[in-house]
């Protein structure tokens, strides 16, 4: 439905702009901005509930949309209006989807989004993979699309859907260095259970191969390690890939000292966190003498 | 390139001094350290990148090369005057870490709090009470600068007044009558504090309390507004705030919020906004802080409290992902692995390392003097003043705040001694009394540490 901002909303005196003038960082607003926004949270401020209401929430979202109190009212609006129209829903979610890709940095939209799939009695998750997929495709590192990502596994129980798995995998191996894909992986792998344990080390140790100064893959290696508690002096050996007779991987110099460490080879360890820090990895010196004075004390 | 005709420069005043690099004689023993240090940043990677390439290893290198023609173009000046001036003096340590533009610092916040903002800035019309903060906070921090002029800090209050949803009841809306909102509450809470007008929020504590109150959550979380998300950022917002106005008890903020707070922490070490996302620099200093507020009585030494932090989090897991946000080329803090730098961490990240040294007692973890560096010479506004995410970037208003909020943690150690509750309990010493340009922030809140305890002392007397 269309309205038209001088004739539908002839009864609504719109809030005054002008009285924000000359207060500190006072907006020269645009005169389009004032006259749509002037309507919309007089409206707001009298919870209207009607089509010309949605419409405008439209209007205004497209003029500012990361403006919360919008996103809020609008949501308002369609819960009270069309909390049971499924059919609205879904277009709802469609028009979101287009200012989702107009507009990659904001985050209202997802939170906007999970509100009104709540709305569903019962939604066909499947629909969430394309829009996904599209804003990961402009913004592999999306943080506020993976929070939304993670919310969605968390609600659909999608901790072993095979399209949600290889989709992940697939973004790892166009970019092993996206750690956004590392972690929404060890929360699909690991938070039911340690049944993909043994294989995931197996994964990510070639991942490694690939690019032997990738943090992520090594954090994520060292996580399961942590969260299984499993013994972290089994992977010497593949540490001493990274570090003899050339080191190519200061994490793995730094993993090798703390397993040094741990077996309490000190010596051994001390040595490795003084070549981090006089030659691997200069930058944390203060970090590695730290360590060493640790393991003195 | 520009890199090469640098490095052309670089190698004409070598050899003019017949010498492959400069020698420690060269030097006065001051001047010696920061040339080492330079070299080390810019010169070849210690170890050779692996040849692996992707998006994030092309967005990195544009990054890196930016910043090393940045660099050695320092390193030129610095040669130039240590050649040409023999013994060093002043003017060397001058040309690696000249004194902060203060003067240009504090007109840019001051002008842009007074003047009208075009109409672009229509982008930031949600985020009100947050510009008013980010202004008013990044002068306060400037040293030696004079308070702001009473018309604008009267202008401030009054303003924030104005969004004050029914006595606080509601919140405080950001912005020409949005809804009430608990960041808008952070960001008009801190610039009230930043300018000292305790009184307006006098009259508001009270409704805030309700205010929050309707924002928990079942798993001890808080919402930002209702029907809005409740994750690290929000809750330590609400951590804060009612610590700074003293309306912090057990029905609000209960033994439930700590233990959402732990289930943030990630398998990285850092927090996630949400439990089970990325580690991210702004959320872990969320997260941090707010043990540091909840945890405020426990024990009477740092060791004491250490342990008390650690029946919470992995603190060993979390200070090495922190150093790990430090890059060695650029010499400032990424917010997420594998991600670029931005200057804003230098505050997100800075302040952890200040908590994490005040408890540890340790003085240093982090490289103050690269970190410096990149500040000075690569997020500093060279025309207007305030400060950028990065070089090719603008200044704006949110990275001059956290720039400076960084700033003063580089330019101070801090300890922790004990007095009342930890978060108002920092105490710091100056790194180099040649030149320090900023307060001393108190790192739990991104205030100086003075204006903190001022706060506390006026809402402990007056209930």
């Amino acid at each position: 439905m269309s309205f038209a901002l001088d004739k539908d909303f002839e009864d609504v005196e719109p809030v005054d702009y002008t009285q924000w003038e000359g207060q500190p960082c006072s907006i020269m607003y645009s005169e389009e901005y004032v006259s749509t926004m002037g309507i919309l949270m007089r409206l707001m401020a009298g919870e209207e509930y009607s089509e010309r209401a949605l419409w405008l929430t439209e209007q205004g979202i497209g003029l500012l949309a990361s403006h919360y109190s919008i996103w809020l009212y609008r949501y308002d609006i369609l819960r009270s209006m069309y909390s049971e129209d499924e059919k609205r829903l879904e277009e709802e979610l469609d028009w979101l989807e287009e200012i989702a890709l107009a507009n990659q940095k904001n985050y209202q939209i997802w939170n906007y989004r999970q509100l009104i799939i709540g709305l569903f009695k019962q939604y066909n998750y499947q629909r969430e993979f394309p829009i996904l997929a599209a804003m990961l495709d402009s913004d592999l590192k999306n943080h506020h699309v993976w929070t939304y990502r993670k919310w969605f596994v968390e609600q659909f129980d999608l901790f072993d859907n095979e399209r949600e798995v290889q989709f992940i995998q697939q973004l790892i191996e166009t970019d092993v260095r996206n750690n956004s894909a590392w972690s929404h992986l060890f929360y699909l792998m690991f938070e039911k259970g340690d049944s993909h344990v043994k294989n995931q080390i197996e994964y990510v140790k070639e991942k490694i191969a690939l690019s032997p100064q990738n943090v992520s893959a090594w954090n994520y290696l060292i996580g399961i390690y942590d969260k299984f508690k499993l013994d972290i002096t089994e992977l010497k050996d593949f540490c001493l890939l990274y570090v003899d007779p050339e080191v190519t991987s200061s994490m793995a110099v730094e993993l090798l000292a703390q397993i040094y460490t741990s077996s309490k080879e000190t010596e051994k360890a001390i040595s490795l966190y003084n070549e981090l820090g006089d030659t691997y990895d200069p930058i944390r010196k203060n970090y590695w003498d730290y360590k060493i004075s640790l393991i003195k004390a | 390139m520009a890199k090469d005709i640098n490095k052309n420069k670089i190698d004409y005043l070598l050899r003019l001094l017949g010498k492959s690099h400069l020698m420690e004689e060269d030097f006065e023993d001051f001047h010696q350290i920061y040339y080492t240090i330079l070299r080390t940043m810019t010169r070849k990677a210690p170890i050779q990148m692996d040849v692996y390439e992707s998006e994030t290893t092309r967005a990195q290198q544009k990054v890196e090369e930016a910043i090393r023609s940045i660099y050695l173009d320092v390193e030129i000046d610095l040669m130039t005057v240590t050649t040409t001036n023999c013994g060093g003096s002043k003017a060397s340590t001058d040309v690696i870490f000249p004194p902060l533009d203060v003067a240009k610092h504090e007109n840019y916040c001051r002008m842009c709090l007074s003047s009208p903002l075009p109409g672009a800035f229509i982008g930031l019309d949600g985020n009100q009470c947050w510009m008013m903060y980010w202004l008013s906070n990044g002068h306060g921090m400037l040293k030696g600068v004079e308070g702001l002029p009473a018309d604008i800090s009267e202008g401030i209050s009054a303003k924030i007044s104005l969004f004050v949803i029914d006595e606080g009841r509601n919140g405080i809306s950001s912005g020409p009558f949005q809804k009430g909102h608990v960041a808008s509450v952070y960001a008009a809470v801190l610039a009230l504090i930043a300018i000292g007008d305790f009184k307006t929020l006098t009259n508001a504590r009270k409704g805030l309390y309700d205010f929050f109150y309707k924002m928990k959550q079942k798993d001890g979380s808080f919402s930002m507004t209702v029907n809005g998300e409740s994750d690290a950022r929000s809750t330590y917002c609400v951590v804060v705030l009612s610590y700074l106005l003293n309306i912090l008890d057990d029905k609000l903020v209960d033994h439930k919020t700590l233990q959402w707070l732990d289930l943030c922490q990630t398998y990285e070490g850092g927090f996630g906004g949400v439990p089970n996302t990325e580690a991210h620099g702004g959320y872990t200093y969320c997260a941090l802080a707010a043990y540091y507020v909840l945890l405020g009585k426990e024990g009477s030494t740092p060791k004491e409290f250490l342990t008390s932090l650690r029946a919470h989090i992995d603190v060993d897991k979390l200070l090495s992902w922190l150093v790990h946000r430090q890059h060695l080329l650029e010499g400032s803090f990424d917010g997420r692995t594998n991600k670029l730098v931005d200057a804003c961490y230098s505050f997100w990240v800075g302040a952890c390392f200040a908590m994490l040294e005040a408890t540890l007692e340790i003085t240093t973890l982090f490289n103050r003097e690269s970190l410096k560096l990149y500040m000075i010479h690569c997020a500093q506004g060279i025309e207007m003043g305030g400060f950028r995410d990065k070089p090719g970037k603008q200044a704006d208003f949110y990275h001059t705040n956290y720039s400076l909020c960084g700033v003063s943690v580089l330019e101070h150690y801090f300890t922790l001694e004990r007095n009342g509750s930890w978060a108002n309990s920092f105490t710091t010493e100056i790194v180099d009394d040649t030149n320090v340009n900023t307060n001393p922030v108190n790192p739990i809140f991104g205030l100086p540490i003075l204006q903190v305890s001022a706060c506390v002392k006026y809402f402990s007397a007056n209930v």
